[in-house]
């Protein structure tokens, strides 16, 4: 049994007479306990906006919301916002919002605000909740005393740290992490990394990882999804996603990233980001993608599966059509992308 | 597409340092770089702080830096935040006095001209700013935002402003220059903005060119096509390039040389090929360990970190400024005596004892 199973899951949004397609038919699982899925994409991929449909935080301008989300077996978009507000938010799924380490409040010592939820459950006496604080701090790497702290007496890294605590705190399955680090200088980064990885170890929490840099995205994820205009056009195995990439799309975004010490420089990726409000037709990334045939502006492709379980949305991998149709393309679209 | 990998292919000329740029006017031994334009000497910047009604306290953005640019050269500038590189680099551009030290330009030292006598350098200097949502003005057309500086300069005849801006325009592949004037900042994706912002600062023709982050705010997908997009301008017009980021990655394809600053200070600086594969300061060894680069294995590692984070310096500072975070600091000498930027090989410099091979005579008795 997944922990995680989300089928065909959509959000879109009015934006005064029009529709923007932010997640348009995804599907995510996560298997095991301490599994990592990243969520790699551009700004304006839908990648938050999934996060957000997982939490329930949605805001007043929602159109269309519907799909699957099977949690440890039990169905979430069936249950009324009370239940799910009482059950499921921060203490089954919890999440880590982007900046929001300028978030914690300023005249709240830090074990007040890691302990906050606890206190407002009522389950436990004020002693043991910050008591439980105080281990979760510990666990996040920071010093003793932290609890009797103010926000402004922390570093940057520090008040990330105090933040990753506090989504803890109710123990939750699953810990949806939104570009954790984007704020924080890279060495700084590379700590919260090495928590997290520990994290994921033990106690083997399971993680959604939202970024947009695929190279982050590697340095936690057993899996990555490359999110691109509301839908994942390719899904995998961290291994195959990265050194075996299928979808036009990821082979370009990859070729695109400055690499430290490769001896090809980067090549720009073609094209303008796609308009979610008007998504193009057929394959979305059809008006950027090089090795584009008539087939793609007319048909969406389905998420065609791949050997290790993820998927690839593009006509390209459609291996099982008759006779390989378009074999011909691919042989193409591998010399070109490759040369 | 096209036009970008024509420039993706001229990136890849610079990382071979033998074969000088089809264009270049190059003069003297400095081979394909001309003369020094930009030239900053021992340069320290103390910013004022207020703490409460009388208190006031000091933050030393800068503590005596040393930094040459050369025409026709592209210098990145990495670091932390609060390392110092964006008050550098406006140092350069006299948007802030040094509190001691100079920079001189094309010989002239700007920091003590009156800002009067700064027009004529006002002119052959420019920034490209960071965030092109916000360093446009949104009630100006495309066309009215890039003739803005002309018509300050003094030029009169509109012909020669519409010329001027047309071909502006064009050379940041915002074309038909025709349709992309009468636009508004808010009808233009962020890439497109951020041509704007680059035609802004080409129109006056500059001799030296500043960009800050020109593409931390712009989706990932652009990025590679405006970075490309400054290396081929800069060497078209021989520009002096100061390239200020956080992403040394990026560096090694659009720079030539890579000055690395740490708590104000330049610690490390070379070729940037040589000090990306062979970085000597203990921080420039970390801060590339910490960069993740796509790759399977990484989430079964622990990457190496230096503890702590870099703090702001509000005394002067004495001994390393790495020192608390040092691996192998040696103690009494890295926390005493202030290592200072010596060259190990062929223009590769480094700020730290460790390669100082008079070291042990500076420990203190």
């Amino acid at each position: 049994m997944a922990l995680l199973d989300i089928r065909d899951l959509y959000l879109h949004y009015k934006a005064g007479d029009r529709v923007v397609h932010a997640v348009d038919g995804v599907s995510l699982s996560i298997q095991e306990r301490g599994e990592a899925v990243g969520i790699v994409g551009e700004s304006g991929s839908g990648k938050t906006s999934m996060a957000t449909a997982l939490m329930r935080m949605l805001p007043k301008n929602v159109a269309r919301f519907d799909g699957e989300i099977r949690l440890n077996d039990r169905e979430l978009t069936s249950l009324s916002n009370d239940v799910f507000r009482r059950e499921i938010r921060w203490r089954k799924i919890a999440m880590v919002f982007q900046g929001s380490m300028n978030v914690l409040n300023p005249v709240y010592r830090i074990g007040m605000q890691v302990s906050e939820p606890l206190l407002t459950d009522g389950t436990v006496q004020k002693r043991e909740a910050i008591k439980r604080a105080e281990q979760l701090l510990e666990r996040v790497g920071l010093p003793a005393g932290i609890a009797n702290r103010y926000p402004h007496e922390l570093s940057g890294g520090q008040k990330q740290r105090v933040i990753i605590a506090t989504a803890l705190v109710m123990n939750p399955d699953l810990l949806i992490l939104d570009e954790p680090t984007s704020a924080l200088d890279v060495s700084v980064q590379a700590q919260i990394m090495n928590l997290l990885k520990d994290l994921k170890e033990d106690p083997g929490i399971s993680m959604i990882f939202i970024t947009h840099d695929i190279g982050l995205a590697s340095d936690l994820c057993d899996r990555i999804a490359v999110a691109y205009a509301g839908q994942h056009a390719e899904l995998g195995s961290a291994e195959r996603v990265l050194l075996d990439p299928q979808h036009p799309y990821t082979r370009l975004l990859l070729r695109s990233l400055p690499r430290l010490y490769a001896s090809e420089p980067p090549l720009s990726m073609p094209g303008q980001p796609p308009d979610l409000m008007n998504p193009p037709s057929g394959c979305r990334f059809h008006p950027r993608c090089p090795f584009v045939f008539d087939h793609c502006r007319d048909h969406v492709p389905p998420p065609f599966p791949m050997p290790d379980g993820g998927h690839s949305r593009c006509f390209l991998n459609d291996r099982n059509s008759s006779g390989d149709r378009f074999g011909s393309h691919l042989l193409h679209a591998s010399a070109v992308i490759d040369a | 597409m096209a036009i970008g990998s024509d420039r993706i292919c001229s990136t890849l000329r610079r990382s071979s340092m033998h074969s000088p740029s089809a264009n270049s006017t190059a003069q003297g031994d400095a081979g394909r770089f001309g003369p020094n334009l930009v030239e900053v000497s021992g340069g320290e910047v103390i910013f004022q702080t207020r703490k409460g009604i009388f208190n006031t306290g000091e933050v030393h953005a800068l503590n005596g830096v040393d930094l040459v640019i050369r025409r026709g050269e592209t210098v990145a500038l990495v670091g932390e935040s609060g390392s110092g590189k964006t008050t550098l680099g406006r140092l350069t551009l006299r948007l802030v006095k040094p509190t001691s030290g100079s920079v001189v330009f094309d010989g002239q030292d700007i920091s003590k001209l009156a800002e009067s006598d700064l027009r004529d350098f006002r002119k052959r200097a420019q920034i490209v700013f960071q965030d092109p949502f916000s360093s446009l003005n949104p009630y100006m057309s495309v066309r009215e935002l890039i003739e803005e500086p002309l018509v300050i300069d003094g030029t009169r005849d509109q012909t020669e402003r519409r010329q001027r801006v047309d071909s502006a325009l064009e050379s940041v592949d915002l074309i038909p220059a025709g349709r992309f004037g009468t636009k508004y900042p808010n009808q233009m994706s962020g890439g497109q903005r951020q041509r704007v912002g680059i035609a802004r600062a080409l129109v006056r023709n500059p001799d030296y060119l500043v960009t800050d982050e020109p593409v931390s705010m712009i989706d990932a997908s652009s990025r590679i096509e405006i970075l490309g997009l400054l290396d081929a301008l800069q060497r078209e017009r021989q520009m002096a390039f100061l390239y200020i980021t956080h992403d040394i990655a990026s560096a090694r394809y659009f720079s030539d040389r890579i000055a690395v600053m740490y708590a104000g200070v330049i610690v490390e600086e070379g070729p940037v090929g040589t000090v990306i594969d062979n970085p000597l300061h203990p921080y420039t060894k970390a801060l590339i360990a910490a960069i993740p680069e796509p790759d399977p294995r990484n989430r079964f590692i622990r990457r190496q970190v230096v503890p702590g984070e870099p703090g702001t310096t509000s005394e002067l500072l004495v001994g390393c400024p790495f020192y608390s975070r040092c691996p192998v600091r040696i103690d009494g000498l890295c926390n005493n005596v202030r290592p200072l930027l010596a060259d190990q090989q062929s223009g590769h410099s480094v700020a730290c004892h460790l390669y100082d091979v008079n070291q042990k005579e500076k420990l203190p008795a």
